[in-house]
């Protein structure tokens, strides 16, 4: 069942790996040791050693974004080989690992970027303010980083022993509820619609929930609503296949843009929860609407288009 | 401009290199620190440069408080502020003159135009016009003695420190250096670690005596 | 930048050009086996196109029996097929050479479903070929009859049937030896001798083969198909690919074995190189600190290092890669392919390069060199300069 792209991926996600455990050393001597009142020899070496760290987890962040990408691919690679797959769908939800570990990469990828942008903030004091915060951040991530691969390992080895899987058949069927998560999707709409107008409320707590609220009703209303207008055929529901060139890539816009602007958003939240009151925090939140108000428009621009090309809704 | 307070450096091997020192440079001008080696003159130029922290103590520098002074911060500030002379030169043999001194102005994204007014202004004053598409490795050491100095001076720093600039230079050179170095001590603080006797007999010099790290 | 970092590199000639040179090595190696196993899989792909929808064999216990021909009419009844042929082919094995010959039968008046076969068989003198019973032959054969002439073969061959007795066929014609053809043990003849050769009665075939008007119909068919002829083995044309896919998507553990091997020396010798980093470079950083510039400023300075070795060994590694293919048409390497009745052994490559294949490769070995040469310049770079200049 290996070929070229499953033998690149874990290649590259071994050798992240090996220098995320680095990092994590590094990150273990900060915990301990780090103290920027001391002017000991330590404290200058960790000062030092963080640089290090950095550059990691600049460039754990670089191969995470690709390895997404290539898991994606890799797993479309291998649709033709178990029955019933038509694209990466069908491969992701043959067990129950496989949205597990797409999860876990696009979490570990969120905090990287939260890393990082902290990072960014601090590099301008001529103090260490946020170091507490980097600490734990990174441990968190690491949580995640062994979590990923954990699912990415086993979510292969059950896939090497299924030979037929059920494909879009779930995400395809027209079964009428319109209910997901046990809620109307004309809730799921409102909410989405409400959290969209929210985004420009300054609040850190407000901004943390309709934030999530945001991310999950567009995660819903992508599968089920706006990707049937992406295919203009109302019982093809799937997340995946717009990101094949069929649809001329056009998933990767959709979530790109969706995903910079939650980061963004999220991180002026977290940001401000800790009282860190910078005169950039005000740019990110500004760059976090450009990119909202971007998806929106991607997105709302498959269903009008069809109602004025067909003069109906799907 | 430079002060120095209750500064003190222990090495990890137990050593104390500096022993409470105190110092204060206001005008510009030439300062001599003069001791015999392991008096403590290193380690207390490369704390002034940044190369290290105190144990102990504040380092001001213009203002800036740089014992204490996050990495990123200290590289720009030293490229901002402070030129360093060698002993050893430490110029890249393989490139030319004029491409050394480019090295220090390479962080700062300068224009091309601009790059080359600067470092020609520079190469013609000190008179190495005609050499400097030469590779530095093939200069006699007075003349890499000068490329040194004029890469020290290329980003136009307020502090020109020097780690025993003279002593691989046989007495002409010497005079040439001194010339040199007299020739823009109004505008700047040079602060010269040395055991050279040479210094004693400019003018209006200040000299520190530094003995077991401390400062006479 | 760009530039110092060149001028850099050039200083350090004898550090960097093994190192280079290694790395083309690699690259040049792993890019061939790569390309060659994807091209090869579309040349497959590309001539099961050819093929008919559906085939239909006689299995029975898992084995392969002759197949009835009156059964067509059957199958014609059912709507949405656009025509149905016998086909007879199979394996005859004379004793010298330890020769495989692949005979096939084609019809020589008739519409034969392999376009390859097709295209022959147009070129072919029909009224000299229908005097006498004849055949013809690929190239390779030829070659292998040509020794053998001293026994009579230079002209027709005798094969012994089912009953002992001998039947000869002339040859009539050689396949071009630039033709695209499944194998170069290849004999084509009559159809009706190939049944006398390969022992099949006159309504007996090895298969039959289906073409459908509409192809998204052929599952409805092959559902109808396997509700009359139970017993039968129905292949649709789609699985077929699938399984040539399969095939190739790397010829299991050699390959495998081979690329491993050679991306751990590529990373060995990575690490060997950067850990490596002599007095002299690890100064050169310390003066550069001295002189104002930053961490990151070094940071840049490797990467760009970094980046012009790896671009420039990948492109040349990855072009040598696509000339050895074009031009040596894979030589040494493609041994690893033939030798099974799966590929003709004259094969001539035509390079298929997707974009994706391109792009994979050329992370795998820049990225993975950038990342390995950056941490190691970064550990030197964050090390304490006061002790290195003094």
């Amino acid at each position: 069942m290996l070929n070229f792209y499953i033998e690149l991926l874990f290649f590259i996600e071994i050798l992240t790996f090996i220098i995320s455990i680095w990092a994590l050393f590094i990150n273990f001597k900060l915990y301990f040791n780090f103290n920027f009142n001391s002017f000991s020899e330590t404290q200058f070496k960790l000062e030092q050693q963080s640089y290090l760290q950095k550059t990691i987890i600049y460039l754990t962040l670089l191969s995470s974004l690709a390895l997404i990408i290539f898991f994606i691919f890799a797993l479309d690679s291998l649709s033709f080989k178990i029955k019933g797959a038509m694209c990466a769908s069908g491969i992701i939800n043959s067990n129950d690992f496989g949205n597990l570990t797409l999860i876990a990469k696009l979490i570990s990828f969120f905090l990287l970027s939260f890393w990082i942008s902290i990072d960014y903030f601090e590099k301008e004091h001529k103090y260490y303010p946020y170091i507490k915060i980097k600490i734990y951040t990174f441990f968190l991530l690491f949580i995640f980083l062994i979590l990923e691969k954990f699912f990415l390992i086993n979510f292969f080895l059950e896939l090497f022993d299924t030979s037929i899987v059920k494909c879009c058949s779930v995400i395809y069927s027209n079964s009428g509820t319109n209910l997901f998560l046990g809620v109307d999707f004309k809730i799921w709409f409102i909410i989405f619609i409400i959290s969209f107008l929210s985004s420009c409320l300054k609040n850190s707590y407000i901004t943390l929930v309709f934030e999530t609220l945001f991310l999950i009703s567009s995660l819903i209303l992508i599968t089920n609503f706006f990707s049937s207008y992406i295919y203009e055929l109302p019982t093809h529901k799937c997340p995946y296949c717009m990101l094949k060139h069929e649809y001329s890539y056009i998933g990767y816009f959709i979530f790109l843009t969706l995903f910079t602007s939650s980061i963004f958003n999220f991180i002026y939240a977290i940001l401000g929860m800790f009282a860190l009151k910078d005169e950039k925090l005000s740019k990110i939140k500004r760059v976090s609407i450009f990119f909202k108000i971007l998806f929106v428009l991607l997105v709302i621009y498959f269903p009008i288009s069809y109602y004025i090309k067909n003069g109906v809704w799907l | 401009m430079i002060n120095i307070e209750n500064v003190t450096k222990v090495y990890q091997n137990g050593f104390e290199a500096l022993k409470n020192v105190n110092l204060k440079i206001e005008k510009n001008g030439i300062y001599i620190l003069k001791g015999v080696s392991g008096s403590g003159k290193s380690t207390l130029l490369n704390l002034l440069a940044g190369f290290d922290k105190p144990t102990t103590g504040k380092i001001e520098l213009l203002g800036e408080f740089i014992s204490k002074l996050p990495e990123h911060h200290m590289s720009k500030f030293r490229l901002q502020n402070i030129g360093f002379i060698f002993q050893s030169f430490n110029l890249f043999s393989e490139l030319s003159i004029y491409e050394n001194l480019q090295i220090p102005l390479i962080p700062l994204n300068l224009n091309t135009k601009l790059e080359k007014e600067l470092i020609e202004t520079l190469i013609h004053k000190y008179n190495l016009s005609d050499k400097q598409h030469q590779i530095t490795k093939k200069l006699s050491g007075g003349e890499q003695q000068r490329v040194a100095i004029m890469r020290a001076l290329i980003n136009n720093p307020k502090i020109i420190l020097a780690d025993e600039p003279t002593a691989n230079l046989d007495f002409n050179n010497k005079m040439i250096f001194l010339e040199m170095i007299d020739s823009f001590k109004k505008d700047k603080i040079i602060f010269i670690s040395t055991h050279d006797d040479i210094f004693n007999d400019i003018v209006d010099v200040k000299i520190f005596n530094i003995n077991g790290g401390i400062i006479c | 930048m760009i530039n110092f970092a060149f001028k850099l590199l050039l200083n350090e000639k004898k550090k960097n050009i093994p190192l280079t040179f290694i790395f083309i090595i690699i690259v040049f190696l792993i890019s061939s086996l790569i390309i060659l196993t994807n091209s090869l899989n579309k040349i497959t792909q590309l001539q099961l196109e050819n093929q008919p929808d559906i085939t239909i064999f006689n299995q029975k216990a898992g084995r392969n029996y002759p197949i009835l021909t009156d059964i067509k009419d059957e199958i014609s009844n059912i709507y949405g097929i656009k025509n149905i042929h016998e086909r007879v082919y199979g394996f005859y094995k004379p004793n010298f050479h330890n020769l495989d010959m692949l005979i096939i039968g084609f019809e020589p008046f008739g519409i034969n479903v392999d376009k390859n076969i097709e295209k022959i068989v147009t070129d072919v003198n029909l009224s000299s070929f229908l005097e006498k019973p004849s055949m013809i032959i690929s190239h390779g054969l030829y070659e292998i009859f040509l020794q053998y002439s001293t026994f009579g073969y230079i002209d027709s061959f005798n094969f012994f049937l089912e009953d002992s007795t001998k039947f000869k066929l002339h040859i009539n014609g050689i396949i071009d030896k630039n033709l695209d053809i499944v194998s170069d043990r290849l004999v084509l003849t009559n159809i009706e001798y190939a049944k006398k050769i390969l022992g099949y009665h006159d309504s007996e075939a090895t298969d039959i083969s289906i073409d459908v008007s509409n192809i998204d119909e052929i599952d409805t068919i092959i559902l109808k198909l396997k509700d009359k002829f139970p017993n039968f083995l129905i292949i649709k044309k789609s699985d077929l690919k699938d399984s040539f896919k399969e095939l190739y998507s790397f010829k299991s553990g050699l390959l495998f074995a081979i690329s491993l091997l050679l991306l751990s020396t590529f990373l060995l010798l990575t690490i060997f190189k950067s850990t490596s980093m002599d007095i002299k470079s690890i100064k050169e950083i310390a003066i550069l600190k001295a002189i104002g510039w930053s961490i990151n400023d070094i940071l840049k300075l490797k990467l760009t290092e970094a980046s012009i070795i790896a671009i420039f060994s990948f492109l040349t590694g990855f072009l040598s890669a696509i000339l050895y293919l074009k031009y040596l048409h894979g030589a040494f390497l493609i041994d690893i392919f033939t030798n099974s009745i799966n590929i003709n052994s004259n094969i001539k490559i035509q390079i298929f390069l997707d974009k994706f294949t391109f792009f994979s490769l050329f992370f795998l070995f820049v990225f993975s060199f950038i990342l390995i040469n950056i941490i190691i310049a970064y550990k030197s770079a964050t090390t304490n300069i006061k002790e290195i200049l003094n």
